[in-house]
């Protein structure tokens, strides 16, 4: 009888508590407590924190287009130190070959108390630059305004690019401590990636498939008559779902005898091993070593 | 007939056969003496400036630089900056071997071609074509050609006959041309008689070669190179920064354009800020402290981010603009506390100057050009300035430390500019003192506390230590009292006294075996704390004169108690040393039967000596370091 009688409410509790660390982790609701944090709980001893990371990687269909990889990003960064000012300036690369990669900053903002109370700087077009760091590459960075002790800057920003081989690498771990990050792949099954994972902190993996159905009309030109027609499309495809979760990252820092940090960073990166579109059957891509020497050789620019 | 005779005869006999071929680049025909001590040898430059007027500047460089072995490679300069008010209409190179066979071309579009990062702005507009050569042998040559035009006349290129340690000159020369309406002059530094180098002068042209010079060989605190080679730098009254045209020919009428054209209108405040800045103030009077106040104001809600572009990277960005996001480049923070300090009727003065811990860079006071790479503030202070660094969110108010003391830089008034010393920060004023006391155990173990104040540039060398993670500080002590092995250090506290610009640590101490045992006897050295270990280099025939850049002054007293059922068995004598390099006495007394008072103090001057100085300076070091290990020895009863 009790038994049965606390599982409901039980089950409440943990509805609560659960939309409550969730609601934490949404841009925008940043609150008087955050901002109050003097230093991190666990690590007295960070200039910064992470306090909640998020990103989702996925391909968006287009009518009469096609597929198109999209990556979303959103951060939350509590500044203790002025030594984490550093955060509050970040650079984004992105590919510019034939078709270009764009970034776009969402919602970009400082949050400060004064006195008492929540005040909100948001990030204007003056703090936002592209830097064409070479012929291939571009980055566009930020600085976010009125940075202080104690100051939360928060940011999201969305790559979109055409080129799938691109697929973005995420770092789960930080110089600074990382309190949650999340990060789902949204894959068609028109494409296979090989995911590799590094370092020694692994992600909680949840993965799950979803039917997508795209279908409606879109204008197109007709070859032949050169008139605007009507197309009527109709896909369905299964997007294979996958999410990483971590929760209370330590910072990572870099100590002797480490050649290359990055190797003992928590990270996840996809290959493209192969894509098949109806309309190009299947492709392969980079499987093995002698193909991926064939195609640094055939690069004019390889090591140039 | 020499082997090098033949073998020109030879190839030019057949020479003719191969376009490709240029006998001259053959490093073998390289003068001996000139390869001598160098890791490269420049073959034949020539730059070739054209004014054509005010706000145009042509420029055409040829380079033949050969590079003897891998550590000349650092000189091998592939890259040519440029931006929109510089264009690079030409470039391209091509690599010689060693036989002067071209082995390679490359045009404009095999240069890459990237932003100037220089590390730390956020933006630049400033960009750079570079070639990233990898040599397959040594020696190469490698020539290089460009063309390039600026708007920009107020920084004129500078010529110079050497271009660096390890590099000889074969031949270099620079021929500028120019309009006689733009106030054309020019200033020689360095000019030794030992280097070969001839001027010519004729109406609206100079020109200097220079010919055969051996390479500097770089030594241990040389001076800096830009003091030892000989070179020559132009300007012209009339010039043009970045699309802004000015004249002037002394600092004050250089100073009133920078004020009129790049401060002027960039220091309004919203009205908010200065009812704020009026609260801030209060009742306070004096305006020391009032300025005290508002620079803290700026250092809480401030960063440094740098956006350069185009005058930007010359006039700063509105205070208005500072003040709404909280951030700015050392001219952007400087510009927003002479704001805000105007708002309290307390004047200030836009500053600059050159910055770098390592030396202090003069401003070259007889050649009016803008100059420098930072900026500060000066605020008029009885019958000086205190200086004021806005860059740093840490520092103490007026301290400059040593990254902007001690040189003649450029205060920029309303009226006009004018060219200031920077307070030096020399021997005494750079104090660190010690005193505390330790223990040694029947197990040569110690422990011991110890308190050191630092002031000057010792304050600047160590008061950020304070803001390291407990696990840095460790690390710091365990690097800074290395030669105690097994060091524990059972308690650290700081204290940052920002008024008196002190930094006090208060330490305590202990390692197992910190003395040598055998036979019953205990032998250690009886300065713990504070060994001087610097040992200058040793050179057979020192060329270059020498510098001691930052001089210091350590003043130590320790007592010290040996255990319980010991005697002392024999002390270092008294030791004293008296040099033009300094001073340093040290010595231990007993202090009844089972306890010792040791004192040092140690004078390091500041200063620049001719090279014949340098073994005696290393002699001195080396007897310092020598006294300071001296050894106590006791023993059982």
């Amino acid at each position: 009888m009790i038994k049965t009688y606390w599982l409901p409410i039980y089950a409440m509790c943990m509805l609560i508590v659960t939309q409550a660390s969730a609601q934490n982790f949404n841009p925008g609701k940043v609150t008087v407590e955050q901002l109050n944090q003097k230093q991190h709980p666990a690590d007295t001893s960070a200039a910064a924190a992470i306090l909640f990371k998020k990103g989702i990687t996925r391909f968006e269909y287009k009518p009469g287009e096609g597929f198109i990889m999209v990556t979303d990003c959103s951060q939350r960064i509590k500044i203790y130190k002025k030594e984490g000012y550093r955060l509050a300036n970040t650079s984004i690369p992105f590919y510019t070959g034939r078709d270009n990669e764009k970034v776009s900053i969402e919602d970009a903002c400082t949050y400060n108390l004064v006195d008492g109370k929540i005040e909100k700087t948001k990030l204007k077009r003056e703090g936002e630059f592209i830097e064409k760091t070479n012929k291939f590459w571009s980055r566009k960075k930020i600085t976010m305004p009125a940075v202080k002790e104690g100051s939360i800057v928060e940011y999201s920003y969305r790559i979109t690019s055409p080129y799938f081989q691109n697929f973005p690498d995420w770092t789960f771990q930080e110089t600074i401590p990382v309190d949650y990050v999340e990060y789902q792949t949204g894959i068609p099954e028109y494409m296979t990636y090989r995911p590799h994972m590094k370092g020694w902190i692994s992600p909680q993996v949840t993965s799950k498939s979803v039917r997508q159905k795209h279908s409606g009309k879109t204008r197109v030109k007709n070859v032949r008559t050169g008139n605007m027609e009507d197309d009527y499309y109709n896909i369905e495809f299964a997007e294979h779902i996958k999410s990483y979760v971590l929760h209370d990252v330590p910072a990572l820092t870099d100590e002797g005898y480490v050649n290359n940090i990055s190797n003992y960073t928590s990270s996840i990166s996809h290959e493209l091993a192969t894509t098949n579109f109806s309309d190009t059957g299947i492709k392969n891509y980079a499987s093995n070593w002698e193909s991926v020497a064939k195609t640094i050789y055939d690069n004019t620019d390889f090591g140039a | 007939m020499d082997y090098k005779h033949l073998l020109l005869l030879c190839v030019s006999f057949f020479g003719f056969q191969a376009d490709a071929l240029k006998l001259e680049y053959a490093s073998m025909l390289i003068p001996a003496e000139l390869t001598e001590q160098a890791n490269a040898v420049v073959r034949f430059n020539e730059e070739n400036y054209t004014v054509k007027s005010q706000n145009f500047l042509s420029v055409k460089t040829f380079t033949a630089i050969t590079i003897l072995n891998e550590y000349g490679l650092r000189n091998l300069n592939t890259q040519r900056a440029y931006s929109p008010t510089t264009r690079i209409s030409r470039i391209e190179a091509k690599v010689y071997d060693k036989m002067g066979n071209q082995i390679r071309v490359f045009k404009k579009k095999d240069f890459k071609d990237v932003s100037l990062a220089d590390g730390f702005s956020v933006f630049s507009d400033d960009r750079v074509l570079y070639l990233n050569y990898t040599p397959i042998s040594y020696p190469f040559t490698m020539v290089m050609e460009c063309e390039y035009h600026t708007t920009n006349t107020a920084q004129m290129p500078r010529w110079t006959a050497l271009s660096g340690y390890f590099v000889s000159t074969q031949k270099d020369v620079v021929n500028i041309t120019y309009p006689d309406n733009v106030g054309f002059g020019y200033k020689e530094l360095n000019f030794d008689k030992k280097f070969d180098i001839v001027k010519q002068q004729s109406t609206g042209t100079l020109s200097y070669t220079a010919q055969n010079i051996a390479a500097l060989k770089g030594e241990e605190s040389s001076p800096e190179f830009y003091k030892m080679a000989p070179m020559v730098s132009f300007r012209l009254d009339k010039f043009s920064l970045e699309g802004v045209d000015g004249q002037a020919t002394t600092w004050q009428e250089f100073g009133k354009w920078y004020h009129d054209k790049l401060l002027t209108g960039t220091d309004e405040l919203p009205e908010a800020t200065k009812i704020k800045v009026r609260q801030l103030i209060g009742d306070e009077k004096d305006k020391v402290a009032i300025a005290r106040k508002i620079y803290q104001y700026v250092q809480d809600r401030t960063r440094y981010v740098s956006i350069q572009v185009g005058i930007g990277g010359y006039k700063p960005m509105k205070a208005a603009d500072v003040d709404r996001l909280g951030y700015g480049d050392c001219k952007a923070l400087s510009n927003y506390m002479r704001a805000l300090l105007a708002v309290a009727d307390i004047p200030s003065y836009f500053t600059l100057v050159y910055a770098g811990s390592n030396s202090r860079r003069n401003f070259l006071t007889d050649f009016v050009t803008p100059q420098g790479n930072h900026a500060i503030l000066a605020m008029p202070h009885e019958n000086g300035y205190i200086w004021l660094e806005c860059t740093n969110q840490m520092i103490p108010f007026g301290f400059q430390g040593m990254f902007t003391d001690g040189r003649e830089v450029l205060v920029i008034k309303p009226e006009g500019g004018e060219i200031v010393k920077t307070k030096n920060f020399i021997d005494k004023s750079n104090s660190r003192v010690l005193s505390g006391s330790y223990a040694i155990g029947a197990d040569s173990g110690i422990t011991g506390i110890v308190k050191a104040v630092s002031s000057g540039a010792r304050y600047d060398e160590i008061y950020e230590t304070e803001r390291l993670s407990p696990k840095d500080i460790e690390k710091y002590y365990k690097d800074d009292f290395q030669h105690i092995s097994s060091l524990k250090i059972d308690g650290i506290e700081f204290r940052n006294d920002k008024n008196n610009i002190e930094f006090i640590e208060n330490l305590k101490l202990s390692a197992p075996r910190y003395g040598s045992t055998s036979g019953g006897r205990i032998m250690f050295a009886v300065n713990a704390f504070n060994l001087f270990s610097d040992s200058p280099k040793r050179y057979r025939a020192r060329q270059n004169s020498f510098e001691v850049k930052r001089g210091f002054y350590e003043r130590d007293e320790i007592s010290i108690s040996i255990p319980d059922g010991f005697a002392i068995e024999a002390l270092p004598s008294d030791s004293s040393i008296k040099s033009k390099f300094g001073e340093y006495e040290a010595q231990v007394v007993r202090n009844g039967a089972n306890a010792l008072i040791y004192k040092r103090t140690l004078l390091m001057k500041d200063g620049a000596y001719p090279n014949s100085d340098y073994e005696e300076y290393r002699q001195f070091c080396e007897q310092v370091a020598k006294f300071d290990s001296a050894k106590a020895v006791i023993s059982k009863l």
